[in-house]
């Protein structure tokens, strides 16, 4: 039977300890949040599913506001610049259904104004005034570079 | 502190200390069990004699799935002569067609890039790389835009820091006299991390080793289905024989692309690694095996042990080890013994929750709960909590005993990086030819779950469901429905 190591069995943390682990859990944005952020910006409810669309423009975004996209790198020298993070975000945003797909022909993400509305109220608190600014900017930019033929 | 690429070249100064290359009488033929037998040049036997590569026996290909598919223990070493068959095969085929795009050195190279492309693996394979791709050092490293290519598998980094340091160009200078040949040692990096010189002309050459349907995944893909004992299979031939370059020239950059005669195949290869995924890698047990070796290096980083002179806490110490070391070695250190005879004899962690959009009551709040796998300190405090309740309600664990896992998606990024010649001068994605962003979708509508892994005996399970389920809905909001604990099998075991 699986052993446990008596040694590292930890001592009962105090109350202070476990606010402040749960204080940082709950106020440490991810990158998840900023794509949410941007997300909940758009003016309209359907973006293309096109996974090349979506990243080239989130790559013209990351110019625009290095800071807030740092942690996204995108590839070059491929057919479009690609990100492992932006793809993993966004399936990730797919599962906990804040973005979601057309049927039957899955050619549309949408960002329904139930989910925008839960982005308001639980993901853009995290940031400050003037990041929700930023966001804003970056939603109407990423909005302007998905929607233009 | 050294830089990523210091580290490394001290590294290959080790493992090469006191190697001289051996003088090869001839040529020699291998077998292997999915690639037919092949001959391997004598200055390839040189290289493949290093220690460098021969390290490779020592680290299975799929990190801990023996576990759970006892005939997955084939190895690395494997897998790089497979790779440097398929890639031999892929050139001599696009040879044929364009013999002025594949010279002898570029199929010679191509062999060598096959041959090196791993030999940044830690130990465990990508069970370690879940370790390495957040340290600090690598993270630095991935920064300069040459790894650009490079997302989430800084071994190819690694492999390309260890063919390029001053230790490794002495080698192949050495071999180069030796067997008169002409190996240019960048060239092949650049092939490994995908980035040639001259993309623009040159990128399909790397398309090779590190592109869409590259010689690495044509490899991979049925040597660990047949290793698992899963049906699967390519058509290698056919794969060969439709792969072609773009050749609009000018806006387009002179790529590997597939006639539409072939882009079925590609197509069954992207439905076998979603496969592959569902059935190996995503297993609850091959993921609670990696969480237990991630927790045998946490406690090694966190309790600051000295393992042979090593700490673990540079990337480059992962490359001094192999799974045979990890196995005997860490053993002998009080704190890790414990750990890693359970990882020995299959003694398991087992789940206390499923965690997936179907077993909760509104998807929408996983949203702060998965974002966190991006940061393994974000995701110990939450395991720390979890082991807090559990003790607080007569449990007896530590936090190296529990994890919360949700693996990576499969990436589905090749029909987007990919061309088909429909006909002469006209192209289109492979994307438009079938579309797998949907598949993506799909997998996680469908198989991609999370877990709460803990000890196996049901007591525990039990506190760490109840203390797992506590610390989500306080910390998250998330509500587990009863399909949550149903699914972790908890009492059935």
């Amino acid at each position: 039977m699986y052993s446990v190591n008596r040694s590292l069995v930890q001592d009962q943390l105090e109350d202070k300890q476990i606010r402040k682990i749960e204080e940082d859990l709950r106020s440490r944005k991810m990158p998840d949040d900023v794509v949410a952020g941007i997300l909940s910006f758009l003016t309209v409810e359907k973006i293309p599913l096109d996974t090349k669309r979506i990243h080239t423009a989130m790559h013209e975004v990351k110019q625009e506001h290095p800071d807030m996209l740092e942690s996204f790198r995108f590839s070059r020298g491929d057919l479009y610049p690609f990100s492992r993070l932006l793809e993993k975000t966004l399936f990730r945003l797919q599962n906990s259904s804040l973005i979601s797909t057309t049927n039957p022909d899955f050619k549309n993400c949408i960002v329904s104004r139930e989910s925008k509305e839960f982005i308001r109220r639980n993901i853009l608190p995290l940031f400050s005034r003037n990041e929700q600014q930023q966001l804003q900017e970056m939603g109407r930019s990423f909005e302007r570079l998905m929607t233009s033929p | 502190m050294p830089t990523l690429r210091e580290s490394v070249g001290s590294v290959v100064d080790k493992l090469l200390s006191g190697v001289t290359v051996e003088r090869v009488r001839a040529s020699k033929l291998i077998r292997d069990a999915l690639t037919a037998t092949t001959i391997y040049e004598k200055h390839e036997i040189s290289l493949l004699d290093l220690p460098i590569i021969q390290r490779l026996r020592r680290v299975h290909q799929t990190a801990l799935a023996f576990l759970t598919y006892p005939c997955a223990t084939h190895n690395r070493f494997q897998h790089t002569l497979g790779v440097m068959n398929i890639v031999d095969k892929l050139a001599k085929a696009f040879q044929q067609r364009y013999p002025k795009l594949m010279g002898l050195e570029t199929l010679q190279e191509l062999r060598i890039a096959a041959m090196l492309h791993d030999v940044g693996q830690g130990p465990f394979s990508h069970a370690s790389e879940e370790i390495m791709e957040h340290m600090g050092d690598v993270k630095s490293a991935l920064a300069d835009p040459k790894f650009s290519k490079i997302q989430g598998k800084p071994h190819e980094m690694l492999s390309y820091l260890i063919i390029t340091s001053d230790g490794f160009k002495r080698i192949i200078r050495d071999i180069n006299r030796l067997h008169n040949v002409n190996i240019d040692v960048d060239r092949v990096a650049d092939m490994i991390v995908g980035d040639m010189s001259n993309p623009n002309e040159q990128g399909y050459i790397s398309d090779f080793i590190n592109g869409p349907f590259d010689a690495d995944k044509l490899d991979y893909m049925p040597r660990d289905a047949y290793f698992s004992g899963l049906k699967m299979d390519i058509d290698l031939d056919r794969i060969a024989y439709t792969c072609h370059v773009d050749e609009r020239g000018f806006a387009y950059p002179r790529r590997l692309c597939a006639d539409i005669s072939g882009a079925h195949n590609l197509e069954q290869i992207l439905f076998n690694k979603v496969l592959l995924y569902a059935s190996i890698y995503h297993h609850h047990k091959t993921r609670a095996a990696v969480c237990m070796l991630r927790s045998i290096f946490e406690i090694v980083q966190d309790r600051k042990l000295v393992i042979d002179g090593l700490t673990f806490q540079d990337a480059a110490d992962f490359l001094l080890v192999d799974d045979y070391d990890v196995l005997s070695s860490f053993r002998r250190h009080p704190e890790l013994a414990d750990a890693i005879e359970n990882l020995k004899n299959r003694r398991m962690l087992k789940r206390a929750l499923v965690i997936s959009r179907k077993t909760v009551t509104d998807p929408m709040k996983l949203e702060r709960l998965i974002g966190k796998m991006e940061d393994p300190d974000q995701l110990k405090k939450l395991r720390i909590l979890i082991t807090n309740e559990i003790n607080k309600n007569g449990g007896k664990c530590g936090v190296y005993d529990i994890w919360v896992d949700f693996p990576d998606p499969p990436s589905l990024r090749e029909p987007s990086q990919c061309y088909v010649r429909m006909a002469k001068d006209e192209y289109v994605l492979l994307k438009d030819v079938f579309p797998a962003d949907w598949w993506l979708t799909a997998y996680g509508e469908t198989k991609w779950k999370g877990h709460v892994f803990c000890p196996p005996q049901t007591q525990l399970r039990t506190l760490a469901n109840e203390a797992a389920i506590k610390v989500l809905k306080n910390q998250f909001g998330v509500e587990v429905l009863p399909s949550a604990t149903k699914l972790a099998k908890i009492s059935d075991e």
